[in-house]
């Protein structure tokens, strides 16, 4: 039993993180504002990994500009909990084309992505009611997404990823990247 | 620790969120690009075959059409079949299995090219060869795994 300080003090930081997030996750009054959700599956490599704990806030994303790039959690049509990424805003159009996202056909800068972005078929343009959102998973190759489902509607997102608290090496809060764009 | 298992334990997620993919994504097969080299070859084939006919002969225009079409949609196909596993299913690491594996690929996409502009079975058939060897490498890449 040689405990270093070091390593003393690291497990403790550790229990605290865990305390924090035990308090914000299990209180019944911040229950109804907060879900915890475990990933599965790898379509939101590299950000995401398959095993992460996650906390989200139950909040839709904003209307304006900032809700690009957030990680939120929706349902497909069986009840299934999904997690993507905002790509596209409301009234946006948003088309695949040359393994690139272009938004009112400016091309996305991704860097947050892995893999080509290919269009489903027939799928290759969506045009973005004033309500609706274009989810895609970071890993595109391995992902289902808003290129098959089209767009999601603001109500049917049930909130946004906040932090990520386990593993504990890899706890971090989820910061929505720069939406940039390729110079046309 | 019997107060972090505790923890561990309340904190455990309520529900599953996927980050998934209904097609069977992580699995990667040479079979389509074989598939197409071998129409390819096939087409080309049909296309010597075929000799030469009166210009207003309809149907024979017809089938050279055909032919012509097939052929240049499986070349592309090869090329987009093999660019998937190069690009998504290769990494860097598994150049020690393939040394050449970066210029075979190109290679595979010129000859498919040649095979889209032209009617040489020669092309055909060394496409078929290259894209066969690309499929055993994937295998021999996948066992070293």
């Amino acid at each position: 039993m040689s405990r270093r300080p070091s390593r003393l003090l690291r497990a403790s930081a550790g229990v605290l993180v865990f305390g924090a997030v035990a308090v914000l996750a299990s209180t019944p009054l911040l229950r109804r504002r907060r879900l915890t959700v475990e990933v599965a599956g790898d379509s939101m490599l590299p950000a995401l990994e398959a095993g992460d704990w996650l906390l989200v806030a139950r909040r839709p994303p904003p209307l304006d500009a900032s809700a690009f790039g957030r990680v939120v959690v929706t349902r497909d049509r069986t009840g299934r909990l999904l997690v993507k990424r905002v790509v596209g805003l409301p009234g946006e159009v948003v088309q695949i084309e040359d393994g690139r996202v272009r938004i009112d056909g400016r091309p996305l800068d991704e860097p947050y992505v892995r893999g080509e972005t290919e269009a489903a078929p027939y799928r290759a343009l969506t045009l973005l009611d004033s309500d609706s959102y274009y989810l895609l998973g970071d890993h595109r190759p391995a992902s289902t997404d808003s290129r098959d489902l089209g767009g999601v509607r603001r109500d049917a997102i049930e909130g946004t990823v906040v932090a990520r608290y386990w593993p504990r090496g890899r706890v971090s809060r989820l910061r929505p990247p720069a939406r940039r764009f390729l110079e046309a | 620790m019997s107060l972090r298992t505790t923890l561990v334990g309340a904190l455990r997620p309520e529900q599953l969120a996927y980050a998934h993919c209904d097609i069977p994504c992580g699995i990667y097969d040479p079979h389509a690009a074989q598939l197409g080299a071998e129409t390819v070859e096939k087409m080309m084939t049909l296309i010597a075959d075929l000799g030469v006919s009166g210009a207003d002969d309809k149907a024979h225009l017809a089938s050279l059409g055909r032919y012509v079409a097939v052929k240049e949609q499986h070349a592309e196909l090869v090329k987009h079949e093999v660019r998937i596993i190069w690009g998504d299913y290769f990494k860097p690491p598994d150049l020690a299995v393939w040394p050449e594996m970066n210029d075979k690929v190109w290679n595979i996409m010129r000859v498919a090219s040649a095979c889209r502009q032209g009617v040489n079975v020669d092309d055909a058939k060394a496409l078929r060869a290259a894209v066969n060897e690309f499929a055993e490498k994937f295998a021999a890449i996948k066992a070293a795994r």
